[in-house]
């Protein structure tokens, strides 16, 4: 089964994903076509063709989100471990204190 | 201006034109902070922030929480703004949510708490799921030496930790009963100088337990930690010993410990098998009979002769989990009845969930607890991260060993370049499968579930029983939490501040 799917609306990454998390019931290829990615939906041997493609479907939108949120956030995600973590003393100063 | 009269046509159409519903004028006005989600059944998404705290929302909604276009008046914008998934006042609510997180993560300030002694290899039981590899009894080059322990007890001195644990592990370790007892002393004077808190946990069969063993437990403050498997016909089925009496003399001395030091000195373990799996409620009422106040319905691990035996195969993730429910449900229902009664791995999930603690359970450390949660002195002076390290040892893999007693010091271990790494890659932020998954907040990185069975210790997540049962889990956990009745909501919520 060949899907579509808008460059303008999906990145590749999210599509990576959304095979890597199913990759227990289908296998995916994803080739560049242009506008688009091309998406061949492969369903393993207990899954129905349907459900490959909805399953699919869904998660390429969430991983697509998850990118949009990610992409929002990252600075802010990077700045509260870096300030929760230094506060454990778990990870040593970049620089030697100056004595 | 000409002004319109009150019941003006023309009025009335440009009131039509011109005006929206209320939610059209409030603007977006707030910011997305990091979270994660994921989609839950009944049209529910779980939304959770990096502290772990969580809402559930209709998954409509979650297009428009992340377009910025949620009214501020709604009760779902009030929902994630308390839990700062949105705010409008971003700064502020980053600062909070990074407290959250510092406080979750104390325990890796306080650094490694447990020290795992292994006194012997050799047991009086053949265990078809054994993790450790058992030897037979009369093999006593597979005890430790003291020479050994010495160098392991100075390692438990050098940890910054106040509190310490110093737990004996085998085989069955009270085999060596006599390297337990030099161990205690001689822990107890190293202590004058250094002023720790010293708990000592004896993880036994109770096989062994005679009047010496409790008479020196009494003197010294001495925890036993046993293995019950549930009703005599399932105990003795799992766990094979001379005489075919492993569940009278485990029950035996449960009694005996609880008569005569106390209740609270003796805790037991069970682990599923599959002949446990239609059992859930006779092996609570098991625990329930012997005056246990709560139960651990515990998966089999992958190791030792629970591979080779095949035993770790005879049942997957969702028939455990299946099980799991039951028993869950069961334990409820009893607190209900009044009888108070606790299940240890909702409640550790829940602690991580509903509290704004973290725990020291090393299976569920975000980095993995190895090393810095638990160390393991092997008896032959090889020491590991953890006690899952040791097994996968004990099936020729050294993958996990960090290095020997007799070569190596605490320092070149701990800022060693083989712990760093694997610390480095159990770090869920940068594991794929992890990275953004919702659950990771409540989970934790286990890499010797993940050689044993992918062959790596980061493992592909999609196929990961670990990562299965987990979410599972904390499914069951979620839905109880948000359709359960008012009773199970309270026992949870208790659950979460257990101490």
């Amino acid at each position: 089964m060949e899907l579509r799917f808008n460059k303008g609306v999906y990145d590749k990454e999210a599509l990576l994903r959304a095979s890597y998390s199913l990759a227990n019931i289908l296998t995916v290829k994803i080739d560049d076509a242009g506008d688009s990615w091309c998406a061949v939906i492969t369903p393993s041997a207990d899954v129905t063709v349907d459900t490959a493609r909805d399953e699919f479907l869904i998660a390429a939108n969430d991983e697509e989100l998850r990118r949009t949120i990610r992409g929002r956030t990252e600075q802010l995600r990077m700045l509260i471990l870096a300030h929760a973590y230094s506060r454990t003393k778990f990870s040593a100063p970049e620089t030697p204190a100056q004595g | 201006m000409p002004i319109l009269g009150q019941n003006s046509p023309l009025r009335k159409l440009q009131l039509r034109a011109s005006f929206k519903n209320v939610d059209h004028y409030e603007k977006p006005g707030y910011g997305l902070l990091p979270f994660d989600f994921a989609r839950l059944q009944g049209g529910k998404t779980l939304i959770v922030n990096p502290a772990g705290e969580f809402r559930t929302i209709p998954t409509e909604s979650l297009q428009s929480v992340v377009e910025g276009t949620l009214p501020t008046s709604s009760e779902i914008y009030r929902d994630l703004e308390s839990i700062q998934a949105i705010s409008n006042d971003v700064q502020l609510a980053g600062e909070l949510v990074s407290n959250k997180v510092a406080a979750k993560q104390e325990s890796l300030r306080e650094f490694t708490g447990l020290h795992i002694f292994v006194t012997t290899l050799r047991c009086d039981h053949t265990c078809q799921y054994c993790q450790v590899s058992r030897r037979n009894t009369g093999e006593g080059s597979y005890d430790m030496s003291k020479e050994h322990a010495e160098k392991a007890l100075s390692w438990v001195f050098k940890s910054p930790r106040k509190v310490v644990k110093i737990e004996f592990q085998g085989g069955e370790s009270m085999l060596n009963f006599t390297l337990i007892k030099w161990v205690v002393l001689r822990a107890k004077e190293l202590n004058k100088e250094h002023g720790k808190t010293i708990a000592f946990v004896i993880a036994t069969n109770l096989t062994p337990l005679d009047e010496d063993i409790l008479s020196f437990a009494e003197a010294h403050d001495l925890h036993f930690s046993t293995s019950l498997d549930g009703p005599e016909s399932l105990h003795n089925a799992n766990r094979p010993r001379p005489g075919k009496n492993s569940y009278q003399k485990a029950k035996d001395g449960i009694l005996r410990i609880q008569e005569r030091l106390g209740r609270d000195r003796v805790s037991a373990l069970m682990t599923t098998t599959q002949k446990s799996l239609s059992m859930p409620k006779e092996i609570v009422d098991e625990y329930l009979s012997l005056g246990l106040d709560g139960i651990f319905l515990r998966p089999l691990s992958p190791y030792g002769f629970a591979i080779k035996t095949k035993s770790f195969k005879k049942y997957d993730s969702r028939e455990w989990l299946k099980f799991y429910q039951e028993g869950l449900d069961y334990v409820i229902e009893l607190n209900r009845q009044g009888i108070p009664f606790y299940e240890y791995y909702a409640g550790l999930l829940l602690k991580k969930m509903l509290s704004n603690r973290g725990t020291h359970y090393v299976d569920l450390q975000n980095p993995s607890g190895t090393a810095i949660g638990a160390i393991v002195f092997n008896y032959n002076g090889k020491i590991y991260g953890s006690d899952e390290g040791r097994m996968l040892a004990e099936m020729e893999n050294e993958e996990l060993c960090l290095g020997h007693l007799d070569t190596d010091t605490y320092e070149s271990v701990y800022s060693g370049e083989k712990l760093l790494s694997l610390l480095d890659i159990s770090m869920q932020e940068g594991s794929p499968g992890c990275d953004q998954c919702a659950f990771r907040h409540w989970c934790g990185s286990d890499p010797a579930y993940h050689i044993a069975m992918q062959q790596d210790p980061v493992g592909h997540k999609t196929f990961s029983g670990f990562c299965s049962r987990n979410m599972g889990l904390m499914k069951i956990i979620i839905d109880k939490l948000e359709n359960g009745d008012d009773f199970t909501k309270k026992l949870f919520r208790a659950w979460a501040w257990r101490r």
